[in-house]
């Protein structure tokens, strides 16, 4: 990182004293980011983001009062220009899909090296932590228009919460293991613009878990 | 007791006013006459041998023998007005084979021969109008010739003398109690036994349709006695017919009748069969003038079966009687009076002008019977009803308890699965995780391992877990999925290592019915071969390409680094594990490599897999 480039804020909520340990050295090492807060419960993050918010969160999803999903979708509805990550140990399909959905842009994952850290945040602050297959796939589900064939005649008319062709062309490529610069150079865009829409569907997909209220309840019943 | 005397005193008054007004019907009745035998043609002269009878006089009793011919001469006056007018001539019962009327020395008219022969068993009344032409004041004299057999019981009755036609409606009402009322019934009968002949047709197995059907049609013939008066020639059948036309009825009804009671009686059934036989040869020989003594017998044998069957029927259905029970025991006690009456007339115990009887029990016990085969047909089609109904309910019950053990089933299955899912994992935590772990702690315990050494191999291990996790995703069987999550999981360390990485994976196909295992087996060999590329190849390149050919699918992983050599080198665990997972897999792994030339690792999935 290179002297000229701003420093990214960040704050941890996190209950475990090893990790956030562990987690704020590996930030310190960082001359781009600066540590703002740690956090070990949700309720003192949620006070304490009261008034104002880092440019990234990161926030354990195991919290021993309330779930982080709730402090993620808390700051996400009130900072959206707040990057969240959610720290998990796998990365698997059914948490990081409700960290999406809960407002989250991707996911870091517990005990990564110590410079991956840096490239998490810097993925997330360029657009968002990469997706994986799976959960390119399980949007890509969950989105899709049924029995949509062709795209829209109309892109502006598109639906609140239904993919367009584009969108669904770059989940795909995604899903089959390409990189967002392959995605974009297969698709004939730039990586920027391959972020833009990767925006556009997490937004659809925060829109499609309210419109599923009652669908999400039963999935994330059956997920604890 | 007050009711039964008003009633009966209401019924003698009914009588006495029937009587009554049959008095001056009837001006004279002439039941004496003179007689003399004598086949003649003309009468005979007064001074023939003239012996008084008085009438009726039944010729069994007053001349047994062989057929004969007599002159009957009966006297009575006229006043001059009564002569005037024409009179009418009333014999209640037509009982010989041929009477012929003289009316003072004119010859008038005879007897029609309806119904013979069988108006010899029915005999229906006559009535002849005589025009005043052949009356005269004073005294008139009436010759009546008859031909008779006495064998069944012929003769000359009284006769009723009555102005003008008076005398018809006494005719009219006799005629219908005797003769109309066989008729109808005869129609009756061979409707209903054509109906149950038909039902028999459908449904075999009840036997009692058939013997309804038997008695009713057999009835049918007997009560059509002109028919064979039309049909058939005379002479020579007359025998049998007259036998036939009295008891063809009787033993299918009897053993209907038993059949009724419940019972099953095969030897008096067939001794039955047997004494109709004999009976009907025996009237064939004996002919007219024999077949008085074989009727007498099957009369008598005949009113004996009634009885018996009675009896048995009174103490077969002791336990349950319903209505049924009581109509058909009802008709067979009427059936036994009635032959029992017809018998004692037949034997002259009772008044040679008495009606017949008996062929009134037919039709009772038929009707009994039948009323009592569609009860039970109606009873079966409720009963039939209800079982179909019990058997609904049945079936939904059964199917609510399949459903349940399907239900059971599929959980013990679900629960079995589950069992070996953990089962599964279990072997693979200690397979993997486990053991990395274990040779992990011993190299830290040994205190000989350098820190980035136990660093790198934790990472491993962690990574290790991460694929066990990846493997649990759903992914459908979605090869393009599978083999993607390994490069998401290799993300930072292909990054990191700064070789120019290529992703040559074409569209692939779905395989549904890959189980989690087959999936960690194809993520951990393209895992190892790529992180034996970015840790020891020292390439610039590394590619991971995929080729569908034919029905088996490469995964090939080619790095352009240092190589090492087939020949030379020990197989080390690793490429021997990779082999190991492969053949688990059904297929095999390929690896191709030379110093300095790169290597190549392809592994060769049947698509048919698993």
């Amino acid at each position: 990182m290179t002297a000229n480039t701003p420093v990214t804020t960040v704050a941890m909520v996190e209950d475990d004293r090893d990790t956030r340990a562990r987690l704020a050295a590996s930030i310190r090492a960082q001359g781009s980011l600066e540590l703002l807060a740690e956090y070990a419960t949700g309720a003192e993050a949620l006070a304490a983001l009261e008034s104002s918010a880092p440019d990234v969160l990161l926030v354990d999803l195991g919290l021993p009062d309330i779930s982080g999903l709730e402090v993620a979708r808390f700051v996400a509805g009130r900072y959206p220009n707040c990057d969240i990550l959610v720290i998990s140990i796998f990365g698997d399909e059914a948490n990081v899909l409700a960290a999406l959905e809960a407002g989250a842009r991707g996911y870091l994952l517990k005990g990564s090296l110590q410079h991956d850290i840096a490239f998490d945040i810097q993925d997330i602050r360029n657009g968002g932590s990469p997706l994986s297959p799976v959960i390119a796939r399980q949007v890509l589900k969950r989105l899709q228009a049924p029995g949509r064939e062709s795209p829209p005649a109309k892109a502006e008319a598109e639906d609140e919460a239904t993919l367009t062709a584009r969108e669904g062309e770059i989940l795909n490529a995604i899903s089959r293991g390409f990189s967002y610069a392959e995605t974009a150079q297969m698709l004939g865009i730039s990586v920027g613009t391959v972020h833009t829409f990767l925006k556009r569907i997490y937004r659809k997909l925060a829109v499609h878990s309210k419109t599923e209220a009652v669908f999400e309840a039963n999935r994330l019943g059956l997920i604890r | 007791m007050k009711l039964l005397a008003r009633a009966s005193a209401l019924i003698l008054a009914l009588a006495a006013h029937a009587a009554q007004a049959q008095e001056p019907v009837v001006i004279r009745v002439l039941d004496r006459a003179d007689f003399v035998l004598g086949n003649s043609r003309t009468p005979p002269p007064d001074d023939a041998p003239w012996k008084p009878v008085s009438l009726p006089d039944n010729w069994y009793l007053s001349h047994p023998g062989d057929t004969q011919v007599g002159w009957y001469r009966l006297a009575y006056d006229l006043s001059p007005e009564q002569a005037r007018i024409p009179h009418s001539f009333y014999l209640p019962r037509n009982s010989a084979r041929r009477i012929d009327f003289w009316f003072n020395g004119h010859r008038h008219s005879a007897n029609v021969a309806i119904g013979d022969p069988g108006a010899r068993t029915w005999s229906p009344p006559w009535i002849t109008t005589v025009s005043a032409l052949n009356l005269r004041p004073g005294q008139n004299v009436l010759h009546i010739r008859v031909v008779a057999v006495p064998e069944i019981r012929q003769g000359l009755t009284r006769v009723m003398l009555s102005q003008g036609s008076a005398g018809r409606p006494l005719y009219e009402v006799r005629y219908i109690t005797q003769f109309t009322t066989l008729f109808m019934f005869g129609a009756a009968a061979l409707i209903a036994g054509l109906l149950a002949a038909a039902f028999w047709l459908r449904e075999r197995s009840d036997t009692t349709l058939l013997w309804f059907s038997i008695t009713a049609l057999a009835w049918a013939v007997t009560a059509f006695p002109w028919l064979h008066a039309v049909f058939t020639p005379r002479a020579f059948f007359q025998g049998p017919l007259a036998f036939t036309l009295r008891f063809a009825y009787a033993v299918p009804m009897l053993v209907l009748c038993l059949r009724m009671a419940g019972q099953r009686w095969p030897v008096g059934e067939a001794a039955l069969w047997i004494f109709t036989v004999a009976g009907l040869a025996l009237a064939w020989v004996l002919g007219e003038d024999g077949q008085g003594a074989v009727i007498t017998y099957w009369s008598v044998a005949y009113l004996a079966a009634l009885f018996v069957v009675l009896m048995v029927l009174i103490r077969s259905q002791q336990r349950e009687r319903k209505w049924a029970f009581w109509l058909l025991a009802g008709a067979l006690v009427l059936a036994v009076l009635l032959n029992a009456h017809d018998l004692a007339w037949w034997m002259g115990w009772i008044d040679y002008e008495s009606y017949q009887l008996s062929h009134f029990h037919v039709p009772l016990v038929l009707f009994a019977i039948g009323a009592t085969i569609v009860d039970r047909h109606f009873r079966a089609v409720a009963e039939v009803e209800r079982a179909k109904l019990e058997l609904e309910r049945r079936v939904a019950e059964k199917a609510r308890e399949i459903e349940a053990n399907y239900a059971t089933v599929q959980e013990a299955e679900h629960e079995k699965a589950l069992a070996r899912e953990r089962q599964r994992i279990m072997a693979d935590m200690h397979d993997g995780l486990g053991s990395s772990l274990v040779a992990l702690l011993a190299a830290v315990q040994s205190g000989m391992a350098p820190l980035p050494e136990v660093e790198r191999r934790l990472h491993d291990a962690l990574q290790e877990l991460r694929l066990a996790v990846d493997a649990l995703e759903p992914t459908d069987g979605d090869l393009n999925v599978i083999l993607g999550s390994v490069r998401h999981r290799m993300r930072t360390a292909i990054e990191s290592s700064g070789v120019r990485f290529h992703w040559r994976v074409g569209k692939l196909p779905q395989l549904p019915s890959l189980t989690p295992k087959a999936v960690l087996a194809i993520q951990r060999i393209v895992l190892e071969a790529l992180t034996n590329s970015l840790r020891h190849a020292r390439a610039t390149d590394v590619t991971v390409r995929t080729r569908v050919n034919g029905s088996s699918l490469h995964i090939g992983v080619s790095d352009d680094g240092i190589g090492f050599d087939e020949t030379s080198v020990t197989p080390g665990r690793g490429l021997e594990n990779l082999r190991q997972r492969a053949r688990g897999l059904g297929g095999s792994v390929d690896i191709r490599s030379s110093r300095g030339a790169g290597t190549d690792v392809t592994l060769r999935l049947p698509l048919g897999y698993p």
